[in-house]
Order: structure tokens, then sequence, then C-alpha cells
């Protein structure tokens, strides 16, 4: 099984060789069979990749400890269930994942582009040919995840003890096949530029549409892995601007200005050379965070698919954007607009804004984080820069965004004059108001969380406004008011599929703002039986109780909690030290409401059951991890085929179809 | 074993890869997404779809009178340069743009109702 796996890798190294060649050669040439004899070809390597995916998986079931890969991240005492953890956790197994993403998802939008962009799609598929070789040639020659021991151990060396957890299941697959799969959208974009048709928009849908499902993924990643951070690495927070995390934010901030300015080339025929700015922007950060997580030189908490080969990553990256520009400005000519910007109060030109302040947060976000590299090549001393310089530079700037979300959808395109921009605002702007006058009575003494809430307020009042004209007009023609929304929003869905996103993010920013601005923590040494209070809480420490695990010592405290008189609950906090890791993995105490989460989280334990806890009240938390399902309801219902309403408006003239025939 | 397990995950792709030139069908090189029609029916959709914004932007509210108005007029115009470089007759030209009147209003009719008139 083993062998026959790596001969499907070697396999499918070759027919992806071959297909990114014939591919080119197809389309240059305009040869029919050679473009259809590479995307057949092409077809065949996700099959080989399952093929060898399903031999490393065997290995893990059977405990072949004679592959290096599964002596490395599996043991005796790991349950199978952790197996689908462990065939990423390393290095070799994440790049036959990433293979396996970048195969998959290639092909079948190999398959969705071949009608639509005949003479795009050769060039396309070869790019995302010569992507996946490039993953598929490091993997094979330089980290074998099916390579044999000389030796097979009697045990493995066991998984990782910070990747034993829930969330592990899902965060690091999205996370990864998000940044693989922005290769799609650059892929379809280069494919286009290339065959002289990135000026012609037709490829704009096809991106668009790989483009938002490549958001949503990094989205989900992102939110999962915050998720993560906050309930496994225990210190209370969910975001902590580290490199990895930085990697995988860059990317999808650049996404995030593509999807939206992708729109004005598809109504207006504008910003052409900049939509494709954005997507070889949004790659090449998305190659930045495989170089980051693939031993980057910036230090980081993500040590686990840490490896030696990480320049080869920077190579690529270096290697892909000199290519690309170079494509560009091959076929800069091609890439002009056949619109101009009708007002500076516009739809269009709040696109732009918002692409402006997301590409100035990912910037700065770049510049924070490969700060210690420049500052150790000039000093000598490696200076790294926190939280408060992120927090400071890019939370003005995440502010501006959020009220631009707010202001935007709101702007007609093309142009408004200042009536229609009063009319559209009104609502909003009252809703602003409210927001901060709520927030200002519930304990907000901060100015700029008050304008926070007031900009989140002003989004989430515009959204509201018009579902609730658009529902209470039809109810007035006779539908019920659940009937009326859903009439509303299935007639054009990818509107309110956007502000269905918009929501999301709304909710994602009342959390951040929220938790940002007040947060209270204690750190508290007690003894069993003390109590101690933090804000409305009261809290018993119970006691500690020791246990020995296969793998780890295990100490859990228990608290008895108490919120005003009330019991809340029993709520138990642990700390795992893994000896043969040297890691200590802890587990926090929450209490998740949509209001606050307490969070108890251990410090450290005594001989004498005696230990020190941080506390902590976090607002609104709970409302982030509720925002995951609502940007997939909102991506979902945004991209699910239309039929339109008006048909005969938006069939071509009768004429014209008689010309095409 | 593994010899045999080789020559068949060989041959499989090689199989499909060879498939396109065995096959002797006499496909050719596809139409041009990029034909001139292409290009005009991308234009017609995108000015039918700004004069559905900007009826649903005025229904809702969001639109002054006179922005609608100069919106429409913009949007009419460059549905009636598509049809004009698709060298429609007058009375069809004169036709379609009626029709994207009607079928503007009965937009915003279907989708708010008769109070958004108001």
């Amino acid at each position: 099984m083993i062998e026959a796996g790596q001969m499907a890798l070697v396999i499918a190294l070759v027919v992806t060789a071959y297909a990114a060649a014939a591919s080119f050669v197809g389309g240059w040439r305009r040869r029919p069979d050679l473009t259809a004899s590479a995307r057949y070809g092409f077809y065949c390597v996700p099959l080989l990749l399952l093929l060898s995916t399903a031999a490393l998986i065997y290995a893990f079931v059977t405990r072949d400890f004679s592959v290096r890969y599964v002596a490395e991240n599996s043991s005796i005492a790991m349950p199978h269930i952790y197996t689908w953890v462990a065939f990423y956790a390393g290095n070799a197994g994440s790049l036959l994942y990433l293979a396996l993403v970048i195969a998959a998802v290639s092909a079948v939008a190999a398959l969705t582009i071949r009608k639509r962009l005949p003479h795009t799609t050769p060039f396309a598929l070869g790019t995302m040919a010569l992507v996946l070789l490039f993953f598929l040639a490091v993997m094979i020659f330089l980290a074998n995840p099916l390579d044999r021991l000389e030796f097979a151990p009697a045990d493995g060396q066991g998984i990782n003890p910070l990747l034993i957890h829930f969330g592990m299941f899902i965060h690091p697959p999205l996370q990864m096949a998000g940044l693989a799969l922005v290769a799609v959208p650059f892929s379809i974009a280069m494919g286009a530029l290339i065959a002289r048709r990135g000026g012609r928009d037709e490829w704009v849908d096809l991106g668009r549409l790989w483009g938002m499902v490549s958001w949503l993924i990094l989205t989900m990643g992102l939110l999962l892995g915050s998720w993560w951070a906050y309930t496994i690495l225990g210190w209370g927070g969910y975001w902590a601007w580290d490199p990895v995390e930085n990697s995988a934010l860059m990317p999808w901030l650049a996404m995030t200005a593509f999807v939206h300015s992708i729109m004005v080339q598809k109504r207006r025929g504008m910003f052409r050379m900049w939509n494709m700015a954005l997507i070889i922007v949004a790659f090449t950060l998305a190659q930045m965070g495989m170089f980051i997580n693939r031993g980057g030189p910036v230090p980081s908490v993500h040590s686990f698919a840490q490896s030696t080969m990480g320049w080869l990553f920077l190579a690529f990256m270096a290697g892909t954007l000199l290519l690309s520009v170079g494509v560009f400005l091959w076929r800069y000519e091609s890439l002009r607009s056949r619109a101009r910007l009708d007002g500076i109060v516009s739809r269009e030109s709040a696109f732009l804004g918002q692409n402006i302040l997301f590409l100035a947060v990912a910037f700065v976000t770049l510049w924070g984080t490969i700060f210690p590299v420049f500052s150790e090549a000039a000093e000598g001393t490696v200076v790294t820069v926190g939280q408060p310089f992120f927090n400071r530079v890019n939370g003005p700037l995440l502010l501006a965004i959020v009220m631009l979300m707010g202001v935007g959808p709101l702007l007609p395109w093309r142009r408004s004059g200042g009536r229609s921009l009063m009319r559209a605002l009104r609502v909003p702007l009252a809703a602003a108001a409210v927001a901060a006058g709520v927030a200002i009575l519930i304990g907000a003494r901060q100015p700029v969380a008050a304008v926070a809430f007031a900009a989140v307020g002003l989004a989430v009042g515009g959204i509201l406004h018009e579902w609730f004209r658009g529902t209470r007009s039809r109810h007035r023609r006779g539908e019920s008011y659940p009937t009326a929304l859903f009439n509303l929003l299935a007639g054009n869905r990818p509107r309110y599929g956007g502000y269905i996103v918009h929501l999301g993010i709304s909710m994602l920013a009342v959390g951040a703002i929220a938790s940002s601005f007040y947060s209270v923590q204690r750190d508290i040494a007690m003894k069993p039986n003390d109590v101690a209070a933090l804000g409305d809480y009261t809290f018993k420490y119970i006691g500690v109780r020791h246990t020995a695990q296969p793998d780890s010592m295990q100490s859990t405290a228990a608290f008895d909690v108490y919120k005003g008189s009330g019991f809340v609950g029993r709520m138990e906090a642990y700390r795992a030290f893994y000896p043969d890791f040297r890691i200590a993995s802890t587990q926090g105490a929450i209490r998740s409401t949509p209001i606050e989460d307490f969070y108890i989280v251990p410090s450290e334990f005594g001989d004498d059951g005696q230990a020190v806890f941080r506390v902590l009240i976090n607002p609104m938390v709970w409302w982030m991890w509720a925002s995951g399902p609502v940007f997939a309801l909102g991506i979902l219902i945004g991209l699910w085929p239309q039929r339109q309403p008006a048909p005969a408006m938006l069939r071509m003239p009768r004429g014209a179809q008689a010309a095409r025939a | 074993m593994l010899t045999l397990i080789a020559i068949l995950l060989a041959l499989i792709p090689a199989v499909v890869i060879a498939y396109p030139f065995l096959r002797r069908s006499n496909s050719e090189w596809q139409d041009d997404e990029s034909a001139p029609l292409a290009t005009l029916e991308r234009r017609w959709d995108a000015a039918l779809a700004g004069i559905r914004s900007a009826e649903l932007e005025y229904a809702v509210g969001s639109l002054a009178e006179e922005d609608y108005r100069w919106l429409r007029r913009q949007y009419m115009r460059e549905a009636a340069q598509v049809m004009r470089a698709m060298e429609l007759e007058h009375e069809q030209e004169e036709a379609m743009l009626a029709q994207i009147e009607a079928e503007a209003r009965g937009v915003r009719e279907r989708v708010l109702g008769d109070e958004t008139q108001s």
C-alpha cells in the first residue's frame, strides 16, 4: 500500500508537469487536442493523490511506524480519531494535504471555467498545474510523507499535544485550504491576462466566484484558529498578532479587497489593473503565509509545522511575484478601463477607499511581522513588534473599514448627490447614535469605544432598515412577514448574501471591540476553599486533582462559581504537561454567554494545592464565534445560482441573437 | 506485484492523456469568448443591472429623484449604445427601450409593492 502510494505521488508529479507544459503549448498554438489532453491528465492528479493519502492514512491506522512520518506524528497511545489531525500535523503530511486540495479544487475549477472561458482555461490550468508542481516537487524530493525508516521503532513519538483539540480537526485544514485556494482565482486572472482577455471582463464572474470560495474558507480558518487559541492556549485572548496568525490574516485582507473590487469591474468595467494587482498581492501574501508557516525567520507560537525549507517557499513566492508582475506589464495595454469615475461620492469610490484601507492594514501587518528580520539585519538585535503597535496602527484603520462597510452599500453606483446621501444615511446615522448612546449608558467610558460601537450601529442599521422597508412593503401586498423577508432575500441573492456577510462582520466587530476595551483580568493565588471575586462573579476554589495519563500529567482545578447570589455551576480548568514534548497544554474553564465570558485559567500549581489562576471577564466574545455560521450562510446565499425574475429584460435583443446565430 | 501496480497506475493517466489525440474528433478551437457580441452582451447586462439597481435604490428611498433620473438616463444611454452597436432596426430599438422601461417599473413593483411609489 505504501509503495503504491509512493508510485502514485511520482506519477502525479509527472502528469502535473505534462499538464502544465501541454496547457501552455496547447493554448499558445491553439491546439484543442493538446489542451484537452492536458486537462484530462490534470483530472487524474487528484485521484492519484487520493491514493497516496489513503496509503498514509492506512499506515497511521495500522500503526506502521516504519513510515517515518507516521513514527514522528503518532503513537500507539494516540486514539484513532486523531489520525485525521496527525495526517497534516507535520510538514510532509501537510504538503500532501495541500497538494491534494490544490489538485482537487483546481480540477473542479477547470471543469467550471472550460466552457465559459475556452481561451483563458489552458493558461489558467497551466498556472494551477505549475503551482501544484511546486508543492509536489518539494514533497517528493524533500519531505516525502511515505518515506520509510531503515528500522521501524516499536512506538511512535506521538502527536503534538496542542493539536489534540476539537478545533484542530477543522482549523488547520481550512486555513491551509484557504491559503492554497487563492491560487484558483489567481490562476484564472493570470490565464485571462496571458490570453489577452484580462481587460474584457469575461473572467470576472468566475474569478469572483472562486475568490469568494477561498475568502470563505480563509475566514472560517481564521475564526476557528482564534477559537482554538482562546480555548486551549490559555492566555485569555484570541488574537495575539503572532506572525503565523498575521500570515493568514494578510491574504484574507487582500482577498476581501478583491471580492469587493471585482464587483466594480463587473458592473462598470473599471478597476481592471487594480483587480489584477490585488489578486497578485493576495497570492503573494498567501505564499508568504506558507513561507512563515514552514520555517520563516520570525519567531512564532505556531512551531508544529516548522521545517527548514522556508527558503524554498520564499523563492517560490519571489518567483511567482516576478513572473506575475512580468505578465501584468506585458499585457498592461489590454487592461485599460472602459469607464471612468463619475462621482467622488459613489459606491465605486467607497469600494476604492475600502480597498486602500484593507491594503493599508495588510501592509502594516506585514511590516510588523517582518520587522524582527530587518531589525536583526540592521542592528544585530531581534526587535519584535507587539500587540500595542498593531492595535494602535491597525485599530483606527479597521474602524474606518467598518464605517465604510456601513456607508458603502447604501451609496448608489456612479454618483450620489447630497440629498440622496442624506436619504440613504439618515436611518443608519440614527442607529449609530443609538448604538453609541447605549454603549455609553451601559458603561462605555472611552470615546473610541463609543465611536466603534457607533460604526457597527451604522452598518447594522443600514442593513436592517433596508430589509425592514422591503419586507414591510411585501407584507402590505399580502405576504406574511417571514415569507416577505424570504422573498426579498431570494429576489436579489448576491446583494442580500453580501448584507448577511456584513452582519457577520458586525458581530465579529462587536466581540472584538467589547473584549478589547472592556475585558477585565486578575491574577490570583488561591488555596483550596479560598473565595475570590471579579466583577459580579464570586468563585470558590474547591481544589486540584492530579491524574497520570499515558502521555501526560494532568492537574484539574475545580471551582464553584456564583454570579451575584445565583449559582452558575461548577467549572473545571486543567493544565497538562507532556514530558516527551516538553509542552504544557492549558484548557481554560469558560462560561460563555452572549453578554460575557467568565474565564479561569490555571497559571501554575503548587505542591499543597495552592495555585495561581488568571481570571477574566471577556464581554461579548460569544458573538465572534457565532459569526462563523452567518458568514457561511451569507456566502451560500450570495453564490446560489439565481434565475432572474425579469427574463425578458435580461435577454439579449432578438436582432443580436439572430446576428449571433 | 509492485511492478504490476506501477504499470497500472501509469497506464491509466497515459490512456486518459492520449484519448484526445486518439478519438480523432474534428474538434476545433472554440469561439473566442471575447467575441464582439459577447462583449456587447456583458455591457448590455451591466446596463440592465444598473437600471435594476437604480430602481431598487430609488424604491427603498436611498436615491433622490434627480440622482435616480440621472442614473437611469446614463444606463439607458448605455443600453441604447449597445443596441446601436448591434445594428438593430430603429423600431426594434424603440421597442426594446420601451420594454426596458416597462420591466424596470415592474421590477420596482414586484420587489417593493405600491408603497414605493410614494
